[in-house]
């Protein structure tokens, strides 16, 4: 499976609270559509879209999330093998800004990539259109995605189809750029066996001699 | 009409109205036959026997006005109890005392401001519950949704409120506020003249405008008792507490199921593996267990898998049948093995897309026949009928993204009729009669629009580059699209009815071949004139005349006006209110 995988196949989750514009971006991204008609995303929801990456044809499945929805509910495993996360607030909705926090810790709790420093996250803040209704600026998203290593930041409009293509664009790319460095998030096979004194089988073994 | 209560047999409820209600004397069992036979698709009394079901209701009518005043007396003080307000009297208006900004115990505003967030998240998905009817964009409608919905949440703490629970609440609010208006017209139309006036007093009390909110409420908190296990808050479990290693070939499906929902959709993978093993190892090959895509299926009671006339019909049958949740994984099953052609021949894309974007079914009367009979399949027949999913387009109307996605089939507009997987076979002649109606009568209810313009039928679109510059362009070509999806999906229809009819029609001209008297013949010939009446009605509707008149119905009977709620959003209004809208 993996070796398909590499090739062609990337997994990006979107994750963000309740009204941030999840669902619009997946769909600007996929169908180049705006509605303000969505429904509320109830549990999860899924589409694809081809883009070609230097000759190559790279399928995005790009899983859109429910922002009320914490991971547990979706199933432990819901988030591994993802190959980026695509953070998403409001910026005129300061404390969907501040939920980025929790969003990107549960993110890595849950899918718990090999090296959660370097898994490749980007942070979109969406509905720049409302400009006069702006309640987190630029700057102090940036600089959040400072202290997080750099994780790289758009300002984008799902309305106005505004740094949307460009923005996952760049997510694709950048996972893309990922895999070809062999890099691997999620091993192939378990490190080597740890002696590791406080994993379950201590639990079990009722004779160590 | 006698006054003895008189037991209905299915064949007898063909229209099972307001008199039915009081006069016959009726059961789980009786109820149970008449939601499976679809009568109820077009009575006026649905809310009614939902309640009736889910005892809301006694069977006893004489005891409905005690048992409603209470119920409704319950949730005049449920509200009271939860909808704090720190400016009433009550409380001191002192700020020494009652500050807002302090912190304090049993200060009015710590309870006012919880609630304001509670409000914020309820509003946020009561203002996006079907978009596509108008019923719903309306500001009292939305208001008091959101009411029961805090008053649910704050009631019942172990569940509190979950996204989801505003579209259980949708449908119940609708088919109540359907019936109370239903009742009315019935009234206004001298249709209760058999009922005395005690009787009368009975239904007045119970189809009482005045107490939609209340109705909704008891009746929620009813179907809530049976849904509520999928929406309870997963049993923590030590992953999420600590960075812990995880095994590297964990999927999904491995993980030890930590709430009922999960442990029900384990069932439902195992109940498919019995039903349909090809199918069953197909999804699990691909790495697709319902634990994927099953949460809004069981959550929503299925309400985004199909139209809302058809879902009505749906929990006809699902809500007698408690607890609810065998036949709902039946239900569930059923739908994979309706489309089991679809996912079959597609990829792990393409199941996905048809999982969470359902195509319609194209013969819903056969679909529950397909669920009840794996409910029980000693009792209930197999249906014997090809079954069909319009798989071009989703619920919603607009194409299907395995459609118009694939790079390698692009869709050509010219191949954007129909296309059935086969043509519909026919099953004995009265149910397919019945059926059509039952789908015209439907329609005249309820308009399909698309409810997010999605890419339609044109294959190498390009991508906007200013939008600002193509405003108006882009909303015109959108406007159209929404339109064309719109028709297209009732073409489709249109289609496939008229297969029907012909199919009919054959038998009938085989029949006459073989009738032997002239009795037979008269019959024969009633049926045809019933297959042209058929035909007649489902012409098109003239696009410029309003729904409140629309006359596409003109010999349907008159049921149908009564049924014809003002609030749905017709397609011309859709154009209007698209033009009207500031920007896209």
């Amino acid at each position: 499976m993996s070796g398909t995988r590499k090739k062609a196949l990337l997994k990006v989750i979107i994750l963000g609270d309740s009204g941030v514009g999840k669902t619009s971006l997946m769909n600007q991204y996929v169908n180049r559509r705006f509605s303000n008609q969505y429904k509320a995303t109830i549990g999860a929801d899924f589409l694809t879209r081809d883009v070609n990456i230097d000759d190559r044809t790279v399928t995005l499945q790009i899983w859109d999330t429910a922002g009320q929805e914490r991971f547990q509910s979706l199933g432990v495993a819901f988030y591994r093998g993802a190959d980026c996360c695509v953070l998403a607030f409001d910026v005129t909705n300061a404390a969907s800004f501040k939920s980025l926090d929790s969003w990107r810790d549960e993110f890595l709790i849950q899918a718990s990539p090999r090296d959660p420093d370097h898994f490749p996250f980007v942070l979109l803040g969406n509905k720049v259109d409302l400009e006069s209704q702006r309640a987190v600026s630029s700057k102090r998203a940036q600089s959040w995605c400072q202290t997080k290593g750099n994780i790289p930041y758009y300002e984008v409009s799902a309305k106005e189809a505004l740094n949307v293509e460009a923005a996952f664009l760049a997510i694709a790319r950048d996972a893309l750029a990922r895999e070809s460095q062999e890099t691997n998030d999620f091993p192939e096979f378990p490190d080597q066996i740890r002696l590791n004194p406080n994993q379950q089988n201590q639990q079990n073994s009722g004779c160590n001699c | 009409m006698s006054t003895a209560k008189v037991v209905p047999t299915p064949s007898t409820t063909l229209s099972f109205d307001a008199t039915s209600l009081i006069k016959y004397k009726l059961s789980d069992e009786v109820l149970a036959k008449v939601a499976a036979s679809g009568s109820l698709r077009s009575s006026s009394c649905r809310s009614a026997v939902w309640r009736l079901v889910l005892r809301c209701l006694p069977y006893e009518t004489k005891d409905w006005e005690v048992t409603l005043s209470r119920s409704r007396n319950l949730y005049r003080t449920l509200k009271e109890k939860h909808l704090v307000d720190p400016h009433d009297k009550k409380f001191s208006q002192d700020p020494e005392l009652n500050n807002p900004l302090a912190s304090t115990e049993h200060n009015p505003w710590n309870t006012f401001f919880e609630d304001n967030d509670l409000r914020d998240i309820i509003g946020k998905d009561v203002s996006r519950t079907f978009p596509e009817i108008e019923f719903f964009q309306n500001g009292n409608i939305r208001q008091m949704m959101s009411e029961i919905l805090l008053i649910y949440a704050k009631e019942h703490r172990y569940v509190k409120y979950r996204q989801g629970m505003h579209e259980i609440l949708a449908p119940l609010i609708f088919v109540i506020y359907l019936d109370n208006e239903g009742f009315l017209h019935a009234k206004e139309n001298d249709e209760l003249k058999t009922l005395t006036v005690e009787e009368e007093d009975i239904l007045n009390c119970l189809f009482c405008k005045e107490y939609l909110e209340q109705d909704s409420y008891t009746l929620f908190c009813s179907v809530m008792l049976e849904v509520s296990r999928w929406y309870e808050d997963p049993a923590p479990s030590e992953a999420s507490k600590q960075l812990i290693p995880k095994e590297p070939y964990m999927r999904v499906q491995d993980s030890v199921p930590s709430s009922r929902l999960m442990e029900d959709l384990v069932d439902i993978g195992n109940l498919l593996q019995d039903i349909d093993p090809t199918l069953a190892k197909h999804l699990s090959s691909l790495d697709i267990p319902p634990q994927l895509y099953g949460l809004r299926w069981l959550r929503l009671l299925f309400g985004r898998e199909m139209p809302l006339h058809d879902l009505l019909f749906l929990w006809d049958v699902l809500l007698i049948d408690r607890p609810i949740t065998p036949l709902a994984k039946c239900i569930f099953v059923s739908l994979l093995v309706q489309i089991r052609h679809l996912l079959l021949t597609s990829d792990y894309g393409g199941c996905l897309q048809y999982l969470m974007r359902y195509p319609p079914i194209a013969d819903i009367d056969s679909f529950v026949k397909l669920a009840r009979h794996y409910r029980n399949p000693k009792k209930n027949a197999k249906p014997d009928v090809k079954l069909n999913n319009f798989s071009h387009i989703t619920v919603s109307g607009s194409s299907h993204p395995n459609r118009t996605q694939r790079p390698q089939r692009p869709v050509a507009p010219s191949k954007a009729r129909p296309e059935l997987e086969s043509p519909p076979t026919i099953l004995a002649l009265a149910p397919v009669l019945q059926k059509m109606k039952n789908t015209i009568r439907d329609r005249s209810n309820t308009v399909s629009v698309p409810s997010s313009p999605r890419r339609s039928h044109e294959p190498h679109r390009e991508p906007i580059r200013n939008p600002q510059n193509n405003d108006n362009w882009t909303k015109e070509v959108q406007m159209m699209e929404e339109q064309v999806s719109t028709l297209q999906t009732r073409l489709n229809e249109q289609d496939m009815m008229c297969c029907q009819i012909s199919k009919a029609l054959e038998v009938c001209a085989e029949d006459v071949r073989n009738a032997k008297s002239s009795e037979q013949c008269a019959a024969l010939a009633q049926t045809i004139l019933e297959l042209s009446k058929t035909l007649l009605s489902i012409k098109t509707v003239p696009v410029n005349q309003s729904p409140s008149k629309n006359g596409k119905n003109g010999n349907v009977d008159e049921k149908q006006k009564l049924r014809e709620p003002p609030q749905i959003r017709h397609i011309n209004e859709m154009i209007d209110m698209t033009s009207k809208r500031p920007q896209i």
